[in-house]
C-alpha cells in the first residue's frame, strides 16, 4: 500500500516508431520511454534516479506486439508482454526454453504487465543502487559501495567500476540464442547483436533509441534455462545459465554473476568461472554458477 | 490434505453439559471466522480504512544512517511549499518528549541512534505536498561509528558507547538490563555429566512485516479531547497510556478506538506509536490527521532484536539431564521491551525440561541495530531455538532417540520447574508422541537424486502465558431481543479472536453464536480486558466472559425462579429461553427475568452483566521473585500463569551444490483444548509452518554499517506459496491437555480448558528444521538464516 508521491511528468502515448523516437531524442536525457512499467515505476516510485521530465508511452504503438516466425528465424516484438511470449504457439513449438525463462521471471502479474523490450532495458537492481539514500558510482557518485559493503548478491566476474549484476533473464536467454535487436531511432534503424548490446554501466542504445524487434536467427535444436533464487517465486537470479545449440554450433551464457551476459562457448563460460573473481561475501555464487551451467549444459 | 488430528473432547464435552453450558455445542467447533467476508472483501473496519473530511497527511521525516550527529535541521524551504499545513521538529515542545520507557526521542535533534529514525514530521494537505516537504526538509549529519553486535556492545570496555550517561548495568556501559536465573550448583552437576554439549547459536534481527505496516488517525475535538483511531494489538495497556501521556491529556480526554481487525500484529503493533505522531498533529492543528506508514517504514519501524546465545548442556550416560549454562545477548537503540524479553527467556530455559542446576545471564545492550518491539513469541522461540539445538546434538552425542531424551526429561504436571515455580497444564509429552507418530507415518526417508539430501528434523517448545496485568472485564449486554453484545479489549490480529469470543459466549449461555455480537474496542465504554499478546486473549478475556455468563445466569435464574416456581439451581437456559432443567414446556425467554427498574412496573429493556478478573491464588501469590536468582518464593508463587507447548518435525531436501533448502513434510501440533479447531490449524500453518520456515532460511536484515538494505519485500525475503511444502505433506495436530496430562483441572471451566497458542507454534519450527538441515548434511548450522551460503560455506564449497 505504498502510497507514495510520484514528481510531475509530462506523459505522451506514440502512435509510431517515429514519433516516440523524435519525442525521445527532442528530450535527451530527460526521457524515458515506458512500456509495461514495470520497472520505470520502481524508479518514480522510489526516487533514485532522476524523474524524467517526459514519459513516452510506447505501448500505443500497434504491431509490435507479436511473435512470428520468419523462414527458420524466430521475430518477437519488443511490446510482446512476458505472459504472451510465453504462451505463443510459435514459442511453445519452437523454442521452448524462451517459456521456461519467462515462467522464472517475476510474479504473474508482473509477466501480464512486463514487456520483453522493458526487460531487456531495466536497470540492475544493486541494493545501493535501487536505494535514494546511496549515491554510487553508476549514478555518477564516487564510490561503488559493494566492495567495502554487502556484496552477497555482487558480481563475480568481470566487476569494473560496477560490481552490480544484470538482472534480466531474457538477456541470458537470447544471448544463448544468438539473437539480434532491431534497434530504430532517430537517425534510423540498426541491427545490434545481443552480445555487443550491454556494457558495464547499462546498454549501448543511443539517445532517441528504442528496441523495435528481437530476432532469433534460427530455432535451437537443444536448449536450456536454468535459474538459481533464494525464493521460487518474486526473485531475481542469484545466477541463470542458457545454453542453446543451433547448426553453428553452442552457445552457452550466465546471467546474474557479472554486469553484462558473458557467454561463449560451454568451455569458454566455464573456465571464465573457473578463474572467477568473487567479491568477500559471494564465493557461494561461483557454485551455484558452476552447478546451474553444468545442468543447463545436460 | 494432510493429516488434522484432533483429539478426542467426548469426555469434556459431558463434564461441560454437566456445568450447565451447551455441552460443546459451540466451543470447539470449527465455526467460521465471522469476519472472513470482511477481510477478504477489505471493508472491514481497518484502520487504515478510517478516512475523515478534511483530514491532513502526516509524515516522518527519517534519518538514514545506522548512527549519526545531527549538525543541523533547516525546515524553512518545506514550509514554503504549497498545501504543508506543519513542518515539526525536536525545537517545538510537542516533540521533545521522550517515547516507551524514556530513552527514546518523539523527533531526534541531536543524535541519531538507528536507520529510520524520525527528525522531523510534516502534516500536509496532500501526500504530494507532505513528500515534496520531507524532501525539502534539509538535514545534516555526521555519521558516526556503529555498533550492531549485541555481545560486542554489551562488553565492560565497548567500542562505542551508546548513551550519555551510560546505564552501565553490570558494569557494562551500554548494558541497560540484566537478568539473572541461578538454580542448583551449576559446576557441581556440569562436572558430574557424563556428556556436555556447548554452542552460539544466532538469531539475526528480522522484522514483523505485518499484512499492512503501521495507521492512525486523530481527531481534535471541540472540548479539548481527541480521538484517536490506531491499528493496535490492545488499547488498555500500552496505546492509550502512551497516547495521553505523550500529548499531555487525562486519559479520559482521549478517546481510542482499536480496528475491527488489526491488520497483522505478531508483536508490533503493541505501542501504536504511530498514533501518538497523529494525535500531536491534530492538536497543534486542531484538523483531523493521518499517519500511515509505507511499506519501507512498515519493515523498518520495529523488528525482533539480534539474539546471541552461549549454551551449554550436560546430561548423564542414560540420558539424564544435568545442567545448563545459557548467556543471551541481545540489542538495541532503545529500551523498549527489550529487558521484558530477557526475563521471559528464563521461561523458556525453565518450561520444557527438568535440570538440576541452571546458570542463565541475560544482557541488553544499546546497540545500532533496528527498532524493536515484542516479536512473535517474545523471546520462547529465541530461547527454545538454542535449547532444542543443543538438545538434538545431545541426543547424538548420546546415541539415543531425541524423543527418549526429551521423554525422560520432561517437567511433569504438578512438579517444581528450575524457577520453583509449580508447573501447569504440561502437554508436551503428548503433543512430542503423536508429532513423532506423524513422521514416522512418512516411512523411510526418500531416495532423492543427487546432489540432493535428505534430512528430518524434530523439535519440541514451550511457550509461557504471562499474567500479569490480569485484572480482566468483560462486558454481556443482554437486548430484548435475545441479542447478547460483547464488551472487552482486545483486538482480533486476523486469528479468529472475535469468532472466539463469540463462541465462548455462546458456549456459556448455550445460544447460537449468531446471537452474539462483539461490540468496536474503545475507551469509552470497553473495559481493561486482557490484550492480545503473549498468547492471552484466548485464556484471560475467555475467562472473564465465561465469568460475565456465569454471572448472567446466577442473576437471570434468581428472577426467573419466583416466575417458573422452581429453585434457581433447577433452571437451565437455552436458546435465550429459561426453563426448569428438561422440561422446555414451560420456558419464558430471558427478557422476563431482567431485573426491574425501580419504582417501574415490567423488567428493563436491557441487562448489562460484568465478569472476570482473573486472580487464582496459585498466581503470583503469596510469595515473590528473588531479583538475584529468579527463584519463585513462596508456596504457590509463579512467574507465568501456564506454559503451552508445541512439537515441530520436519524432512528437508538439501541441494549439495546449491545449498538450496526445501521443507518437503512437515507437522505441528500444540497442547490445548481448541476453542475452534481450525483457528488453531491456521495458526500452526501460517505461524508455525509459514512464518517460521521463513525465519529460519530466508529471512534476515541484511546492513552496511547500520543502513538497512532489505527496505522491500524483494530483499526482504518472507516465503511465497511456491515456497512452503504442499499441502498434502502437512499434518497438524491438537493434541488436548485436559484428562492424562492435566490431572482434574481445577479450572475447568474457565475458559474451558482453552489456552493461547498464537505466539508458541513458532518456538519449535527454526529449532525443528535446523535440526534436519543437520541430519540431511550431517553439518551443525546455529545461525539462522540458513541461505544457499552459508550451507555451502558448511560444506567446504564456498
Ligand atoms: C518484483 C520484481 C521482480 C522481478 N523479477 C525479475 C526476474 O526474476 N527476472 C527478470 O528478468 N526480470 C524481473 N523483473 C523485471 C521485470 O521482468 C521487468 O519489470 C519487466 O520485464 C519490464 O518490462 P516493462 O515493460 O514493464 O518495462 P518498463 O518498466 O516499461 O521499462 C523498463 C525500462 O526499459 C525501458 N524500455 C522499455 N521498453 C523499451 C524499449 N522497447 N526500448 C528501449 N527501452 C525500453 C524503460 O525506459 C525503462 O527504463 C522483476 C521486476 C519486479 C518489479
Ligand atoms: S555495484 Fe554498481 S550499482 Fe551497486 S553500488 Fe556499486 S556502482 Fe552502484
Amino acid at each position: 500500500m505504498s502510497l507514495r508521491y510520484i514528481t510531475r511528468f509530462a506523459h505522451y502515448d506514440a502512435k509510431t516508431v517515429e514519433e516516440a523516437t523524435a519525442l525521445l531524442n527532442k528530450y535527451g536525457e530527460k526521457a524515458k520511454p515506458i512500456a509495461g512499467g514495470t520497472a520505470l515505476m520502481d524508479i518514480l516510485k522510489k526516487k533514485y534516479l532522476p524523474t524524467p521530465e517526459a514519459i513516452v508511452n510506447l505501448k500505443t504503438i500497434p504491431g509490435l506486439d507479436q511473435v512470428t516466425e520468419d523462414g527458420g528465424a524466430i521475430k518477437i516484438g519488443a511490446l510482446t508482454k512476458l505472459v504472451d511470449l510465453a504462451e505463443s504457439s510459435v514459442i511453445k513449438s519452437k523454442c521452448p526454453m524462451i517459456a521456461d525463462a519467462v515462467n522464472l521471471i517475476s510474479s504473474p502479474q508482473l509477466r501480464n504487465m512486463g514487456t520483453v523490450g522493458g526487460n531487456l532495458c531495466q536497470q540492475v537492481r544493486c541494493w545501493y543502487y535501487v536505494k535514494a539514500d546511496f549515491f554510487c558510482y553508476r549514478k555518477g557518485g564516487p564510490v561503488c559501495y559493494q566492495p567495502g559493503g554487502d556484496n552477497r548478491y555482487g558480481a563475480i566476474l568481470q566487476q569494473k567500476v560496477c560490481n552490480a549484476v544484470i538482472a534480466s533473464d531474457l538477456a541470458t536467454t537470447f544471448t544463448a540464442l544468438n539473437a539480434s535487436l532491431k534497434v530504430e531511432g532517430p537517425g534510423g534503424s540498426r541491427d545490434v547483436p545481443i552480445k555487443d548490446f550491454y556494457v558495464t554501466l547499462g546498454n549501448t542504445l543511443k539517445q532517441g533509441e528504442i528496441i523495435t524487434w528481437i530476432t532469433i536467427p534460427e530455432a535451437p535444436s537443444k536448449g536450456s534455462f536454468k535459474k538459481f533464487k533464494i525464493r521460487k517465486t518474486w526473485d531475481f537470479a542469484v545466477a541463470s545459465a542458457a545454453v542453446a545449440t543451433t547448426s553453428k554450433g553452442t552457445i552457452a551464457a550466465l546471467g546474474g554473476v557479472a554486469p553484462v551476459v558473458v557467454s561463449g562457448t560451454p568451455d569458454e563460460v566455464t573456465s571464465a568461472l573457473g578463474s572467477a573473481t568473487p567479491l568477500s561475501m559471494n564465493k557461494y555464487k561461483v557454485q551455484i554458477a558452476k552447478t546451474i551451467l553444468k545442468e543447463a549444459m545436460a | 490434505m494432510g493429516k488434522r488430528f484432533v483429539g478426542d473432547l467426548t469426555q469434556f464435552k459431558d463434564k461441560m453439559a454437566q456445568y450447565g453450558y451447551s455441552g460443546l455445542r459451540y466451543f470447539g467447533q470449527r465455526v467460521d471466522d465471522v469476519n472472513g467476508p470482511g477481510i477478504v472483501t477489505g471493508t472491514i473496519g481497518w484502520t487504515f480504512n478510517v478516512s475523515l473530511p478534511g483530514m491532513l497527511v502526516g509524515k516522518l521525516k527519517r534519518n538514514p544512517y545506522g548512527h549519526a550527529k545531527i549538525t543541523s535541521i533547516d525546515t524553512s524551504k518545506a514550509e514554503r511549499i504549497s498545501g504543508v499545513v506543519f513542518v515539526g521538529t525536536a525545537k517545538h515542545p510537542m516533540f521533545a518528549g521522550k517515547l516507551m520507557f524514556g530513552d527514546e526521542p518523539v523527533l531526534c535533534d541531536k543524535e541519531v541512534w538507528s536507520n529510520n529514525d524520525p527528525v522531523a514530521i510534516v502534516a500536509a494537505e496532500t501526500l504530494e505536498a507532505a513528500e515534496d516537504a520531507l524532501d525539502a526538509i534539509d538535514v545534516k549529519y555526521e555519521e558516526l561509528p556503529v555498533e550492531m553486535d549485541p555481545e560486542a556492545a554489551a562488553s565492560p570496555s565497548p567500542s562505542v558507547v551508546q548513551k550519555s550517561p551510560p546505564p552501565n548495568k553490570q558494569g557494562r556501559p551500554n548494558c541497560f538490563t540484566y537478568v539473572p536465573l541461578i538454580y542448583g550448583d551449576l559446576d557441581k552437576e556440569m562436572a558430574a555429566s557424563d556428556v556436555t554439549v556447548e554452542m552460539n547459536p544466532e538469531l539475526p534481527p528480522d522484522p514483523h512485516g505485518t499484512p499492512a505496516p503501521m495507521s492512525a488517525v486523530a481527531v481534535w475535538n471541540g472540548d479539548g479531547s481527541i480521538s484517536v483511531w490506531d491499528d493496535v494489538q490492545n488499547i488498555h495497556a500500552v496505546p492509550w497510556p502512551t497516547v495521553a501521556g505523550m500529548v499531555g491529556l487525562a486519559q479520559e480526554m482521549v478517546h481510542f478506538h482499536g480496528p475491527e481487525v488489526c491488520a497483522g500484529g505478531f508483536g508490533g503493533k503493541n505501542a501504536g506509536i504511530a498514533g501518538v505522531y497523529a494525535a500531536m498533529l491534530t492538536i497543534i492543528t486542531h484538523r483531523p490527521a493521518r499517519v500511515l506508514y509505507d511499506r519501507t517504514e512498515g519493515l523498518l519501524h520495529v523488528s525482533r532484536p539480534n539474539w546471541k546465545w552461549k549454551i551449554k548442556i550436560g546430561a548423564k550416560k542414560d540420558g539424564t539431564l544435568t545442567a545448563i549454562q545459557a548467556t543471551a545477548y541481545i540489542g538495541g537503540p532503545y529500551g523498549r521491551f527489550l529487558g521484558g524479553l530477557l526475563e521471559r527467556a528464563r521461561n523458556g530455559i525453565t518450561g520444557s525440561y527438568r535440570w538440576k542446576a541452571v546458570k542463565y545471564d541475560g544482557y541488553a545492550s544499546y546497540t545500532n541495530a533496528q527498532n524493536t518491539l515484542s516479536y512473535r513469541g517474545y523471546s520462547s522461540p529465541e530461547t527454545c531455538y538454542a535449547v532444542e539445538l543443543a538438545i538434538d546434538e545431545l541426543a547424538k552425542k548420546l546415541g539415543m532417540d531425541n524423543l527418549d531424551l526429551r521423554l525422560k526429561n520432561y517437567l511433569n504436571e504438578g512438579e517444581r520447574n528450575a524457577m520453583n515455580e509449580i508447573f501447569r497444564s504440561m502437554g508436551e509429552p503428548g503433543v512430542a508422541k503423536k508429532i513423532r507418530e506423524f513422521m514416522d507415518a512418512w516411512g523411510p526417508k526418500p531416495s532423492v537424486p543427487d546432489p540432493w539430501v535428505v534430512g528430518r528434523g524434530f523439535s519440541g517448545g514451550n511457550k509461557y502465558t504471562q499474567g500479569t496485568m490480569i485484572t480482566n472485564t468483560a462486558h454481556l449486554k443482554f437486548k430484548g431481543n435475545g441479542t447478547v453484545e460483547i464488551i472487552t479489549d482486545s483486538m482480533d490480529l486476523g486469528t479468529g479472536l472475535n469468532t472466539v469470543w463469540r463462541q465462548f459466549v455462546a458456549e456459556g449461555l448455550n445460544i447460537p453464536i449468531e446471537k452474539t455480537v462483539k461490540l468496536e474496542v474503545n475507551t469509552d465504554y470497553a473495559p481493561f480486558t486482557t490484550c492480545s499478546y503473549s498468547s492471552m486473549a484466548t485464556f484471560h478475556g475467555g475467562y472473564a466472559l465465561v465469568n460475565a455468563t456465569m454471572n448472567a445466569k446466577k442473576l437471570l435464574f434468581a428472577n426467573a425462579a419466583p416466575i417458573l416456581k422452581a429453585k434457581p439451581e433447577d433452571l437451565e437456559t437455552k436458546d435465550g429461553k429459561i426453563m426448569v432443567k428438561g422440561k422446555p414446556e414451560g420456558a419464558i425467554p430471558w427478557s422476563q427475568a431482567f431485573p426491574a427498574i425501580p419504582g417501574q412496573p415490567g423488567p428493563a429493556e436491557e441487562l448489562m452483566v460484568s465478569g472476570g478478573i482473573y486472580a487464582p491464588d496459585d498466581y503470583q501469590g503469596p510469595g515473590k521473585m528473588d531479583p538475584a536468582t529468579s527463584q519463585c518464593l513462596g508456596p504457590y508463587f509463579r512467574s507465568v500463569l501456564f506454559h503451552s507447548h508445541q512439537a515441530n518435525a520436519a524432512e528437508v531436501f538439501v541441494n549439495k551444490e546449491t545449498g538450496e533448502v526445501r521443507v518437503n513434510k512437515w507437522a505441528g501440533g500444540c497442547d490445548l483444548i481448541p476453542a475452534n479447531p481450525t483457528n488453531v490449524e491456521g495458526q500452526l500453518e501460517g505461524g508455525s509452518l509459514v512464518m517460521g520456515l521463513g525465519t529460519t532460511l530466508t529471512e534476515a536484515r541484511w546492513q552496511d554499517k547500520g543502513m538497512y538494505l532489505g527496505k522491500s519485500y524483494l530483499d526482504w525475503k518472507i516465503p511465497t506459496v511456491m515456497d512452503i511444502p504442499k499441502v498434502d505433506n502437512v499434518d497438524t495436530a491438537l493434541v488436548p491437555v485436559w484428562g492424562e496430562a492435566h490431572g482434574d483441572n481445577p479450572r475447568i471451566d474457565a475458559p474451558f480448558g482453552a489456552k493461547g497458542t498464537a505466539e508458541g507454534v513458532q518456538a519449535p519450527t527454526a529449532p525443528c528444521i535446523a535440526n534436519a538441515v543437520a541430519d540431511a548434511i550431517g553439518v551443525r548450522l546455529t545461525t539462522i538464516p540458513f541461505t544457499p551460503d552459508v550451507i555451502l560455506k558448511a560444506l567446504g564449497k564456498a
